[in-house]
């Protein structure tokens, strides 16, 4: 009996291990890679992304984490490490990470940015306006990136199949180019798409934007019956959103953010958005394909993912007795559902 | 009439029975064609809705491997159809099985040919197994990528059964035609011999023999109806099955997506154009006469097609109650585990004898 089952081990360990080494021998017949990712604040959602989808199609790569810890000085010291032990490829997260590693275009030649390891980056609100690509298609830098923000011209699509706006509010900061150039944009769909903008700038007061200006901006785009007010990428809009929602709930009018964060702390009405892990994985497949399908960066295009989500949140939804319809609620993340009263 | 032969008399049963058996194959072929498309769009829809509600998992920012409740999601597919065998997902980097009913499976490799069909399919790949078919379809991520293949087993015997009941009953019907026209000609012949008896001479008068004539051609005309309609209601007799298991699935899957909204905190009572989706699936599935979405009580709150006509009521009692040849399946919506109202589905069984007119 134990010769039996000593028999039985040896069978068991034998194809085991051949099952296993078969698995290992896959990985192994392509050339390990090494790849650098920079953080701003730690590996979070895109980061994990990124790394399970590398995972996933069992590519053999080391990876090495580096977090900035939101200091720009580290930043230096992670191109002066990349200079002396290049990657195979440099991976960041966000637009100042980028900007600071890779440095902006016009300035590509410059000795104190990463030049000679091929990038991707990922989470870069506008990497044309902030000067980092001169475009998204066609561009000549070593790099290509995964976008997180849905372009304007979808989200507003979308938004129409919830609410048919024929009016879009719209306040910003004008000091921040980012929401500048956003509101430009919008403003160039607003007759193809058949709807007016009706945009307000905050005004400053003591050379800073003025939060209290926020609920008269409000009014005045109640007055012009506006049916939607759009909640751009601007941090000032963003830090203050809990007094552009409470001023536009109480006109009933509803707010359409950019990002899920207002939407999730019940400013904002609703967003269609990417998902960070889902950002990440589709850096890994740009990074993968740089790696070991041998296609050069530049030649990668910069793009976000294809699908967005449609979130929305059921008790603003309540509060404004504006229900997103039924077509789009059947693929949506819903957030803050109410608690059903008992009958 | 005056020259008729009995090599005229054959002629006209052998092309009466090559009439009769050619309607019966043209009625068989109309409706296991049916059969085949109800079990086709069943498996299609259940793979459709599979690929849906896993496609949005992944928006949301899951990992395919990760995802928590994807075995209840799939014992649901399960148990909503009784052919269909086993439900799973493989994973497409590895082709191993992530999660599935048959727990067997889970962790294995999936068999080559499913992999490779999935891998060349953008849509729904069909492969034969011994024991019955295989349907799978791919998974993709948000960025376009095949993450996975959801794939259903299911068996093929129930259709099989039907079939062959469908080709007993075109045989045994095309018979009874065939018997009617020879019933017919031979009396017919009699009839001429009969005439040229003296016994029988008083046929040899116009008005016998119109008269025996018109028995026998109202005989015919009032039989072919009769027959035709044992035709249609034979083959309908074995496509109820077909139809019921169809109306379940779809009914199911309504009622899933409407009690999904209704947890969401949409009131029922005001869903926001539920009925464009429900219009949706009624052209997708044309056999399908009407989908009512109704409160507890049976009000009808939303309505795609035209329910009326399925339903009468008893003019003593004003019970309502559905008519013969329609079929109605029900799905309760529940919400917070009440039970908000009712999903029905009504399907009219002779919408095939409807197409071959």
């Amino acid at each position: 009996m134990k010769r039996f089952s000593s028999f039985l081990l040896s069978f068991f360990v034998f194809f085991g291990a051949g099952a296993s080494l078969r698995a290992q021998e896959e990985d192994l017949s392509l050339p390990l890679k090494k790849v650098y990712m920079v953080f701003w604040n730690g590996c979070e959602e895109a980061c994990r992304g990124f790394q399970d989808y590398l995972k996933a199609v069992r590519l053999p790569v080391e990876v090495s984490v580096r977090d900035a810890g939101k200091d720009k000085e580290k930043l230096r010291e992670f191109v002066e490490e990349i200079r002396k032990t290049p990657p195979d490829l440099l991976v960041t997260w966000g637009t100042l990470t980028a900007l600071e590693m890779l440095g902006p275009e016009r300035e590509s030649l410059s000795d104190r940015y990463v030049r000679s390891v091929p990038a991707v980056f990922m989470v870069v609100s506008q990497p044309v306006e902030s000067g980092l690509v001169s475009g998204l298609v066609t561009q000549g830098r070593n790099m290509t990136g995964a976008l997180h923000l849905v372009p304007a011209a979808e989200q507003l699509q979308l938004a129409r199949q919830f609410i048919p706006f024929k009016r879009l509010g719209i306040i910003y900061n004008p000091e921040e180019t980012n929401a500048a150039v956003t509101v430009e944009q919008i403003k160039s769909y607003a007759p193809l798409m058949s709807f007016e903008t009706v945009d307000r700038r905050i005004p400053l007061k003591n050379g800073k934007p003025d939060p209290s200006a926020i609920a008269e901006l409000v009014d005045e785009l109640a007055e012009q019956k506006v049916d939607l007010i759009y909640l751009g990428t601007d941090a000032f809009m963003n830090a203050n959103r809990r007094l552009l929602a409470e001023a536009a709930f109480a006109r009933g009018i509803p707010v359409f953010s950019a990002s899920e964060s207002a939407v999730r702390s019940g400013d904002a009405l609703f967003a269609f958005v990417h998902r960070y892990y889902n950002v990440g994985q589709l850096a890994g497949q740009k990074a993968a394909k740089i790696l070991w399908e041998g296609l050069s960066a530049y030649d990668i295009p910069i793009e976000p993912p294809q699908r967005p989500l449609f979130v929305v949140n059921m008790e603003t939804a309540a509060k404004l007795n504006v229900y997103p319809p039924f077509s789009l609620l059947s693929g949506a993340d819903v957030v803050g559902i109410p608690e059903r009263s008992g009958e | 009439m005056r020259y008729l032969r009995l090599s005229h008399a054959v002629l006209a049963v052998f092309l009466w029975c090559a009439a009769s058996f050619a309607f019966t194959g043209t009625c068989f072929v109309a409706y296991d064609e049916a059969a085949a498309e109800l079990h086709r769009s069943r498996v299609r829809e259940e793979l459709s809705e599979l690929r849906r509600t896993f496609q949005t998992e992944l928006d949301k920012g899951e990992s395919l491997a990760r995802l928590k409740n994807a075995a209840a999601v799939l014992s649901g597919y399960k148990t909503a159809d009784s052919d269909v065998s086993a439900v799973s997902v493989f994973d497409f980097p590895t082709g191993k099985t992530l999660f599935g009913t048959r727990s067997s499976r889970v962790g294995g490799s999936v068999p080559v040919e499913w992999y490779e069909k999935c891998r060349v399919t953008d849509d729904i790949f069909v492969h034969g197994e011994k024991d019955g078919k295989v349907a799978g379809t791919p998974i993709v991520n948000s960025f376009g990528e095949k993450s996975g293949c959801a794939v259903v087993e299911y068996k093929t015997d129930s259709y099989e059964t039907g079939r062959e009941a469908m080709m007993a009953a075109a045989f045994r019907s095309a018979s009874s035609f065939s018997a009617v026209g020879v019933l017919f000609f031979g009396l017919l012949a009699l009839l001429f011999f009969f005439k040229r008896q003296p016994r029988f001479s008083f046929l040899n008068r116009p008005l016998y023999r119109r008269s025996a004539f018109g028995i026998l051609l109202l005989f015919v005309l009032l039989a072919t109806p009769a027959a035709v309609t044992s035709v249609f209601s034979s083959f309908e007799a074995v496509l109820k099955g077909a139809i019921a298991n169809k109306a379940g699935v779809v009914a199911e899957i309504v009622r899933a997506r409407v009690s999904k909204a209704a947890e969401s905190g949409l009131p029922f009572k005001s869903l926001q154009s539920v009925e464009p989706y429900l219009d949706g699936i009624r052209r997708q599935h044309p056999e399908i006469s009407f989908i009512l979405l109704t409160d507890k009580s049976g009000r009808v709150l939303y309505e795609s097609g035209s329910a009326v006509q399925a339903f009468e009521s008893d003019a003593t009692t004003g019970k309502v109650s559905l008519r013969d040849g329609f079929y109605n399946a029900a799905e309760p919506v529940v919400a917070g585990g009440k039970t908000e109202g009712w999903v029905q589905i009504g399907v009219r069984e002779r919408f095939v004898r409807e197409k071959i007119f």
